[in-house]
């Protein structure tokens, strides 16, 4: 084996809907946690436009890395990396990577945990409930990629009408007013604002990781793109209704939107308050999220490390993972560590690197290739058969196996 | 934090801490330095730091 090339680890292979199902799902599940309060403020009437400026963004930057990806087939970008710069390039990258996963997760996991405390198990203790949390998606990443890919796949269905019905029946209070003005705080505003919050999305990241594990690279595109356009557009419907339903003014100061939306629902005396099919789709939801980031984060580490194994690292990162949750003090802290930290740089780790990466691999297979009188390094000998036994062509030569 | 939790937090950090020594031992006899040292790391950050958090916490 050569010495620079990081190991292949045995992950499976999952299909074009599932890794689509599943990148939805992860970027969707913000929905349920602050993040449509925070968006409301920054963009007032005009918050919609947000997330479809991010998803543009993000559309744009996963076009490049594809492009880029498509001269590598079969390897993923840290494996691209390590091969071209050497395995201790690629080393401080995955953990770059794994570090920015891991607290995102423990954000994540503490946000939940704050939200069940507060809305539904008022008595349980924090601690329980997020060690349940973790459990869960402790099995869940244990079981691997292909197991997490199907999971997400059956619960879009059920996420996407328990969604639907969630933003139908609160239309009632619905007034379109208050998105007036329809600028809200200006187009370079949902600009600016739309740029930073692409690190809403992580599926460029994600992809140019998971790249190889597709069962059909051709679809790679599809999965990328799909999996961005349709958390975009689940993004803006809900921020509609959201900022419909309650104002711009007051939406900044309700902590769970998604909750309250699902609090105002009256249809008729039989159809009122529907915060229980809410919490469960919530808390799958935050399973798929957790467990992910949890998976992805053991992954990042053992590429990086060049381990040939990943499940052996789950249990220290769930340990890692609530102890990390529970270093802020309050819900607060967390909101705020998330909007100071992760919203205004996450973009950067997020979005900004995978493509930096993928085009600086692009350029230096390039310099390779015309270093080596025009025989590219990613080029595999090209196999044919050709009337008894097998051939291979390397450069202009043929060679018989 | 009680006594008793402690307790429960300390032997489950233990438990794993002990597991991932057993994986970076077999990492480092199969010549696999650096998966050896990233597991070292990973038992020093992840369990350490619960320890000591976990005694904080007490």
């Amino acid at each position: 084996m050569n010495a620079k090339r990081l190991p292949l680890i045995h992950t499976g292979r999952v299909g074009v809907v599932e890794l689509t199902a599943l990148m939805t799902v992860y970027s969707s599940t913000e929905i349920f946690l602050s993040m449509p309060s925070r968006i409301a403020v920054e963009g007032a009437g005009f918050a919609w436009a947000i997330p479809l400026v991010s998803g543009t963004l993000v559309t744009i930057a996963f076009l490049i890395v594809h492009f880029c990806l498509k001269r590598f087939p079969g390897e993923n970008l840290l494996q691209v990396i390590s091969r071209l710069f050497g395995r201790f390039t690629a080393l401080p990258i995955a953990l770059v990577f794994a570090v920015l996963l891991l607290a995102q997760t423990a954000l994540v996991t503490r946000e939940f945990t704050e939200t069940v405390v507060t809305t539904v198990l008022p008595a349980t203790p924090s601690a329980v409930i997020a060690f349940t949390f973790l459990l869960a998606a402790f099995y869940y990443a244990y079981k691997g990629l292909e197991g997490l890919s199907r999971t997400a796949l059956l619960f879009s269905y059920f996420c996407l009408v328990g969604v639907a019905l969630l933003l139908i029946l609160p239309l009632s209070w619905f007034d379109v007013r208050l998105l007036l003005p329809i600028w809200g705080r200006g187009i370079g505003n949902t600009l600016w604002f739309g740029a930073i919050n692409s690190s809403l999305f992580f599926n460029v990241l994600f992809l140019s990781v998971l790249y190889p594990t597709l069962r059909n690279r051709d679809h790679f595109l599809y999965v990328g793109v799909i999996s961005t356009i349709v958390t975009a557009v689940i993004f803006s419907i809900v921020l509609v209704v959201f900022l419909g339903t309650f104002a711009p003014a007051v939406s900044g100061k309700v902590p769970f939107p998604m909750y309250q939306l699902a609090r105002v629902i009256y249809v008729g005396r039989f159809v009122q308050r529907l915060e229980a099919i809410f919490v469960f789709l919530w808390t799958a939801a935050a399973v798929i999220k957790m467990g992910f980031g949890l998976w992805m984060v053991a992954y990042l580490y053992a590429l990086g490390f060049g381990m040939p194994l990943y499940r052996p690292l789950l249990a220290p990162v769930t340990l890692q993972l609530y102890v990390l949750s529970f270093l802020p003090p309050d819900f607060p802290a967390v909101l705020a560590l998330s909007a100071s930290v992760f919203e205004p740089y996450g973009w950067l780790v997020g979005v900004a690197l995978p493509v930096l990466l993928a085009v600086a691999a692009v350029l230096g297979d390039w310099w390779r290739k015309r270093r080596k009188n025009g025989r590219s390094v990613s080029e595999q000998p090209k196999t044919s058969t050709k009337g008894s036994g097998r051939w291979s062509k390397r450069g202009r030569t043929l060679l018989r196996s | 934090m009680g006594l008793g939790t402690f307790v429960v937090a300390f032997l489950v950090s233990l438990g794993i801490g002990v597991y991932l020594f057993n994986f970076s031992m077999w990492l480092w006899r199969r010549q696999n330095r650096l998966g050896a040292t990233g597991g070292f790391l990973l038992l020093v950050l992840s369990v350490g730091g619960a320890l000591v958090y976990f005694s904080v916490k007490l």
